[in-house]
Parts: C-alpha cells; sequence; structure tokens
C-alpha cells in the first residue's frame, strides 16, 4: 500500500452535496487579426457543482476550446486577449491571482486533459517522472514518495504493468494508454475540477469506450467536457451547454436537452446526426443551410438568424439573451421565449 | 449472381515496411484474403478502426496498390493485376470521393474546368454541350449553376464535397468509391453530403462503397456492411442484421462502444468493453487477428486463423471468419463471456 493517501474522489462514492464548485461568469475571449478582431467566447456563463458532470457541445470553432482555456488563463496573449469575466474555484477569483498563486490552484485544484496527449507530455522525461513531478510540487511529497503515487495512479487508471510503464517515454505508449496516462496527470493533484478537451476524439471507438466508462468511474469529481459527439455527450453528462458562434445558446439536464431541445440549433443538431440504434437510417438526416457566421463581423440579432428556420422579424435585429424557458433550461432565442410565454 | 456489379475475391494487398532500427524489412498485411461484393444500385460499407485496411482495399479495386493475391471482377470484366492496368476501363467505371475536399480539388482550375475536365478526356458528351452539361451535374448536388465560375476556395467544406462528387458523377460511372466523405465536415454539415449521396444512389441506380470510421454514418447508408479488423473481413452482414444478428464477436463489441445520441438509451445500455489497443500490424497475433481481445477467445482461436465463411442461408448475404459465429450469433457475446460455455481463456493474456 501506498504510505500517501491517493484521491478519494476518484473512488465511487456518491455525489457530495451540490455545492457549486466552479463558477464562470461573462467570460468574453476575442482573438486580434489580420483582418479584425474575432470575438471568439461572447460572454459565457456557467457552474459546476462537486461531482457534476458538465458537457460543453458546439461544432468546429464555437468556442468551446477557447472558453476553458481562457478560464484557466492558458490563452497565448497576443493575439488573444480575455476582455472580461471571472473564474471563480471554491471562491477563488483565477483572473485575479499572481503567477505563482495561479500555478499552484492549477494541478491541485483544477486541471486539464487535451485531445493531444502527445503534446501534453514532455518527450524526453518518463511518464511516471512527469506525474510526479507535478505532484511533488503540489503536495511537497519525498522523491520516492511521489513516484509511488505516480505508479499508483496509473494503476487507477487502468494502465496495466503501472511500474514498468511509468519508466517509459509518452512515444512509447499507445493511444489509448498515453491519454490514460495524461489523465492520470492530471489526477494526482487531486483536483475538484477537470477540464477535458476532447480527449478521446482522436482515438478508435472501442479505446474511447474504455476511456469514457473510466471516467464514467470518477463519481466525485466535477468536469468540464467539451465535444462535438453528441453520442459522448449523451453517455457522460448531467447537464449540457450549447455553443453556437461564442455565444451559450441553450443550457439544460441532459435529458431534457436532448429529449425537449428548446433552441432551433440545437434541435437541428440533433436531429442531423445519424444513430446506430433501432433508430438507424429510418429517418433522412437534417442538414442545416449555411454556416456560422464571421466572428469578426458578428450580425447584430441572433448568431443562428441566417440558418434558423423559424426565425422572425425581431431576430435580425435584437440579439437574444439566455432566459429561462420551462423548468429546467435556459435559452437564447426569441421565438422559443414566447413560445414559453404563450404555452 | 449477375445483379453483382463488383466481386471481389480473396484479395490481399502486402506492404513492405522497414521497422526502424535496422534495415530489416517487415510485411504488413493491409488487406487479407477478403471477399465481399457489391450489386448493382447497392451501398456496401466499410467500417473498422484506424488502419484495419479500409482505404487499402478501395485503392486496390482502382488498381492504385498492387494486390498480392485475389481476383476483382467488375461486371463480366476480370481486373489485371499489375499497377495500373485497365486504367482506363476503372476511370470509367469506378469513381472515388476522397476525405479531403480541399486537397483533392485543383486550386487553381475554376469549379466548371474542375467538372469539364472528365467529360473531355472521356469525351462524354461532345464539346458544344459540357456547358450544359457541367450546369446539370452542379444542379444534380444541390449547387447553383453560376458555382461554375467560381474557384474551389471560394466555397465551404461541404460545398467543396459536393463539387467533388459532381467530379465524379461526370463520367457517369457505375460505382463510387466514397473514403470518408464526411470525417473532414462539421456535424451539421455531414448531413448535406450523406443526403446527397442517398440521394443520387437511390435516383440514378448507383453503386456505391461507402468507408468510414463513423459506424453510425456507415449504418445510416450501407445496405450491407462489411467490418474489418487489422486487415481481415471479419464479417459482412446486411445492415437489418446490425442489431441482433451478427455473428462476430467484435462487430458486436464495435457496435456496443459506438455512443448513442440519447442519454436514456446510454444510461440502460449493456457495455462490452475490449481490452487494450489494437495490436501493431507488423506483428499480428496468431490464428484469429482479434483473439487478444475477443471475450471469449478459446486455445483454438490461437492456433487456427478463422476463414471468412457464409453463416445462416447463402442468400441471407452474411459472411463472418470466427470459430464461434454460430454461438455469438445465437447468445451475444456479453451473455458468452459470462457463462461457463465459452469462458475466456487465459490464452489471451499472453498475446
Ligand atoms: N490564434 C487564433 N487567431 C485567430 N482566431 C483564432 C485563433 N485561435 C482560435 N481562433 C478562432 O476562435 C474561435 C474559437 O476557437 P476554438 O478553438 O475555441 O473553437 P472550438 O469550439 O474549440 O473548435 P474545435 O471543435 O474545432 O476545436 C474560432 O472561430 C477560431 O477561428
Ligand atoms: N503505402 C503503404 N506502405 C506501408 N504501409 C501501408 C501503406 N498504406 C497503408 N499501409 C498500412 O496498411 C494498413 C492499412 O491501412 P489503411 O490506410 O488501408 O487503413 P484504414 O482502415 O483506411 O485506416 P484509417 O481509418 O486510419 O484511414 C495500416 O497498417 C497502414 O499503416
Ligand atoms: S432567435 Fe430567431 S434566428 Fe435565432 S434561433 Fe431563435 S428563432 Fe432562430
Ligand atoms: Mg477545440
Ligand atoms: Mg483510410
Amino acid at each position: 500500500m501506498s504510505t500517501v493517501t491517493v484521491t478519494s474522489r476518484i473512488g465511487l462514492s456518491s455525489p457530495e452535496e451540490s455545492k457549486a464548485v466552479l463558477k464562470v461568469s461573462d467570460l468574453v475571449v476575442e482573438y486580434h487579426t489580420a483582418r479584425g478582431i474575432a470575438q471568439a467566447v461572447n460572454g459565457v456563463t456557467f457552474t459546476v457543482h462537486a461531482g457534476e458532470k458538465l458537457a460543453i457541445v458546439g461544432e468546429s470553432g464555437c468556442g468551446k476550446t477557447a472558453t476553458l482555456l481562457a478560464a484557466l488563463r492558458l490563452l497565448p496573449s497576443p493575439p488573444s486577449k480575455t476582455v472580461r469575466g471571472s473564474v471563480e474555484v471554491d471562491g477563488t477569483d483565477l483572473m485575479t491571482l499572481g503567477p505563482k498563486a495561479l500555478n499552484e490552484i492549477r494541478g491541485r485544484d483544477i486541471s486539464i486533459v487535451f485531445q493531444d496527449a502527445l503534446s501534453a507530455f514532455n518527450p524526453v522525461l518518463t511518464v511516471g517522472r512527469q506525474i510526479s513531478e507535478g505532484v511533488r510540487q503540489q503536495r511537497k511529497l519525498s522523491k520516492a514518495a511521489a513516484h509511488e503515487l505516480a505508479v499508483d495512479m496509473l494503476a487507477r487508471v487502468g494502465v496495466p504493468d503501472p511500474d514498468q510503464r511509468a519508466k517509459q517515454y509518452p512515444h512509447q505508449l499507445s493511444g489509448g494508454m498515453r491519454q490514460r496516462a495524461m489523465i492520470a496527470m492530471a489526477l494526482a493533484g487531486e483536483p475538484k475540477v477537470l477540464f477535458a478537451d476532447e480527449p478521446t476524439t482522436a482515438l478508435d471507438v472501442t479505446v474511447q469506450a474504455q476511456i469514457l466508462d473510466l471516467v464514467r468511474s470518477f463519481k466525485d469529481l466535477a468536469i468540464v467536457w467539451v465535444s462535438h459527439d453528441l453520442g459522448v455527450v449523451a453517455g457522460l453528462a448531467d447537464r449540457v451547454i450549447v455553443m453556437y458562434s461564442g455565444f451559450v445558446v441553450e443550457e439544460g439536464p441532459v435529458e431534457d436537452i436532448f429529449h425537449s431541445p428548446k433552441h432551433p440549433y440545437t434541435a437541428a443538431l440533433l436531429r442531423s446526426i445519424p444513430r446506430t440504434d433501432e433508430m438507424s437510417g429510418t429517418h433522412e438526416l437534417v442538414s442545416i443551410p449555411g454556416s456560422p457566421p464571421d466572428l469578426v463581423a458578428l450580425p447584430a440579432g441572433c448568431p443562428f438568424y441566417d440558418r434558423c428556420a423559424v426565425r422572425v422579424d425581431r431576430c435580425a435585429t435584437d440579439r437574444p439573451t439566455l432566459e429561462r424557458v420551462g423548468d429546467t433550461q435556459t435559452v437564447a432565442c426569441w421565438v422559443a421565449q414566447a413560445k414559453d410565454i404563450a404555452s | 449472381m449477375s445483379s453483382e456489379l463488383l466481386v471481389v475475391e480473396d484479395l490481399s494487398v502486402h506492404f513492405k515496411v522497414s521497422t526502424g532500427t535496422r534495415t530489416s524489412k517487415k510485411v504488413v498485411k493491409a488487406v487479407d484474403r477478403v471477399s465481399f461484393s457489391v450489386g448493382r444500385g447497392e451501398t456496401l460499407g466499410i467500417v473498422g478502426e484506424s488502419g484495419c485496411g479500409k482505404s487499402t482495399t478501395g485503392y486496390a479495386i482502382q488498381g492504385l496498390v498492387k494486390r498480392q493475391s485475389g481476383n476483382i471482377r467488375i461486371g463480366d470484366r476480370e481486373l489485371g493485376k499489375g499497377l495500373g492496368r485497365d486504367r482506363q476501363l476503372l476511370s470509367r467505371r469506378v469513381q472515388m470521393v476522397f476525405q479531403d475536399p480541399t486537397s483533392s480539388l485543383n486550386a487553381k482550375m475554376t469549379v466548371g474546368q474542375i467538372l469539364t475536365e472528365p467529360l473531355a478526356v472521356h469525351n462524354i458528351v461532345p464539346p458544344r454541350e459540357r456547358a450544359e452539361r457541367v450546369g446539370e451535374l452542379l444542379e444534380m448536388v444541390g449547387m447553383p449553376r453560376s458555382s461554375a465560375l467560381r474557384f474551389p476556395h471560394e466555397f465551404s467544406g461541404g460545398q467543396r464535397q459536393r463539387i467533388g462528387i459532381a467530379r465524379a458523377l461526370a463520367v457517369e460511372p457505375e460505382l463510387i468509391i466514397c473514403d470518408e466523405p464526411t470525417a473532414a465536415l462539421d456535424v451539421s454539415v455531414r448531413a448535406q453530403v450523406l443526403n446527397l449521396l442517398r440521394r443520387l444512389q437511390k435516383e440514378r441506380g448507383l453503386s456505391l462503397i461507402f468507408i468510414s470510421h463513423d459506424v453510425s454514418a456507415v449504418t445510416h447508408m450501407a445496405d450491407r456492411i462489411m467490418v474489418m479488423y487489422l486487415g481481415r473481413a471479419v464479417e459482412v452482414l446486411p445492415r437489418a442484421a446490425l442489431l441482433n444478428r451478427s455473428a462476430h464477436p467484435y462487430t458486436q463489441a464495435l457496435l456496443s462502444a459506438v455512443p448513442v445520441p440519447d442519454p436514456l438509451v446510454e444510461k440502460n445500455r449493456e457495455r462490452i468493453l475490449l481490452r487494450g489497443d489494437v495490436p501493431s500490424p507488423i506483428n499480428p497475433p496468431s490464428g484469429c487477428v482479434f483473439r487478444t481481445r475477443c471475450p471469449i477467445a478459446q486455445e483454438i482461436c490461437a492456433i487456427d486463423v478463422p476463414k471468412q465463411r457464409v453463416i445462416g442461408k447463402e442468400a441471407e448475404g452474411q459472411t463472418v471468419a470466427c470459430h464461434f459465429a454460430e454461438e455469438v450469433r445465437e447468445g451475444g457475446i456479453a451473455a458468452l463471456a459470462a457463462s461457463s460455455l465459452l469462458a475466456p481463456s487465459t490464452m489471451k493474456e499472453t498475446a
């Protein structure tokens, strides 16, 4: 047995009382480009409770990665600029912290895993070394204890032969194994919140299933999981945020988002994907005409206006704000909001 | 059967690869003794994980890679074995649509020129009718005729893919091989291309080979599905059989691994998790290539290579390469792995 207590959050106990562990408010990010200012993230706000799995979905370029990276203050500036917003982890606002305090909180309270594990690792250090180095600083452990913890973490995320694997370099691991090792590294500091930016997108589907199974077992860990894959989201999330051109257009519990989507974009997106169960091949897929607006010249009204099948005149001129629609969802759509009032 | 347009028998494609450290060359059996056919007006889906040999199968049909062995017949023409043999015949009867619409279209040519080229090369229509034909082709794929005057970079990814499809249609081929045609496209745009392919296939009685690692897209598109693993066709089956009559453990595991965009389905479904990753194709397992990850592998699986054989009635068109296919089809892999009948043997631990 290890002498260090390894994260109880990776156990199987039930979620704690619903305490907010992360509050992101009014996050605004822009990119300064030759063509002008690209408004990549436009006032994103969300709260994550202890043990909760929140998914952020949306198509390529809608601002998912920018949201996560800006919240951790990992976006390179220039070209990006985080114009405003607060990111409170357990009551501490990351936006106001100095470099040292920021570094401490990352990894210890909040950490992130990426799609490409290879780029998250240093190629010339062994996997075990990289996991233990980080945790040694955070938790003031001896070298030996940190190494033991690293091996223990690898075992916990299902890496076979963790002793051996700890001595290997990142490129010597298979894709699935590397992804597990990255998760081990992210969780070694016992964070309360894990950000995950499409960590299974590059994997084969049977390997993705293993990783999702692992992640589902982290009952007490709060996760913000970014994905464009609605299937993955359906199997993982408690709550879902739908983003479109940098805006949150809908938010709600996963069942409600999938079974009664209120925003026209969410609804169309759900009907645009083929599925493998008994519904397979039975329905004509809905295709959404056109493409998202240019972030350098966002329209004055609703960003989905051009492609929307139910738009009304007002949508062209007034930008809809996120409002409660029904009991559990919030939606940024004039038509959905009007329908709700009428019913 | 005379209704078959394409018949592939026992196809093998091997590549020599250097293994890095020494100059020694190893052989990768990218495609290994694969048999299948595609009927007229039928869509065959080829599905499987990265590196299983899907693209190589497509290239072999086009004569773009050398066959180690095997026969390929299109209509009543037997294709020659050498590289580039039967080019003329092939480029007229078989066309390809690729993953990346950007790199497969010449950036310096207008869309009109891109579409005119195949018309001219094969002399499909006389010169004065070509402009009209280009317009028709564009309309077929749902693009305005005026697109002919513009360049590929002026279009979105989905539009470019539709231009690629129009180009493939220009020579009026009998078979179109689509290799990951939607992989580079965004979710909402993907549907346009899938719908278009399905419509064209129905209207024009085209045969399609739809290659993708995306199981959902393949099941949506295909009449029959070939599942590949490490160069082998582990199963070929009608779409209708996929959900509850598949007979290969990998087919069942693959399907079980695909997330369904419905939280209720996800919450209640039974999952078959495979261990580990796909082994290296340079050093594949002995016997059945799937045995190192198979939940029911027995001793014989490490010794005998299971042949691709017909299961059920011949007319049902299901073939499978598994020693225990009957049991798998009957009982389902999850139940079998849990029962004592085909409990996991110790063989696979040592692989
Ligand atoms: N360095 C940059 N310079 C200019 N614009 C950028 C830069 N990086 C990102 N952007 C823009 O910011 C927007 C948001 O990008 P982001 O990477 O957050 O999208 P995403 O939702 O993560 O997409 P994906 O699913 O493709 O990963 C995009 O429209 C992108 O074009
Ligand atoms: N020209 C080549 N030389 C050497 N090996 C090759 C060559 N082309 C393919 N291979 C190997 O043959 C195997 C099959 O490759 P292929 O591209 O057909 O797979 P695939 O199923 O299309 O994969 P993906 O889903 O990644 O496109 C792989 O192991 C690949 O590395
Ligand atoms: S606000 Fe208008 S344009 Fe935007 S999604 Fe709703 S109906 Fe469509
Ligand atoms: Mg991203
Ligand atoms: Mg391929």
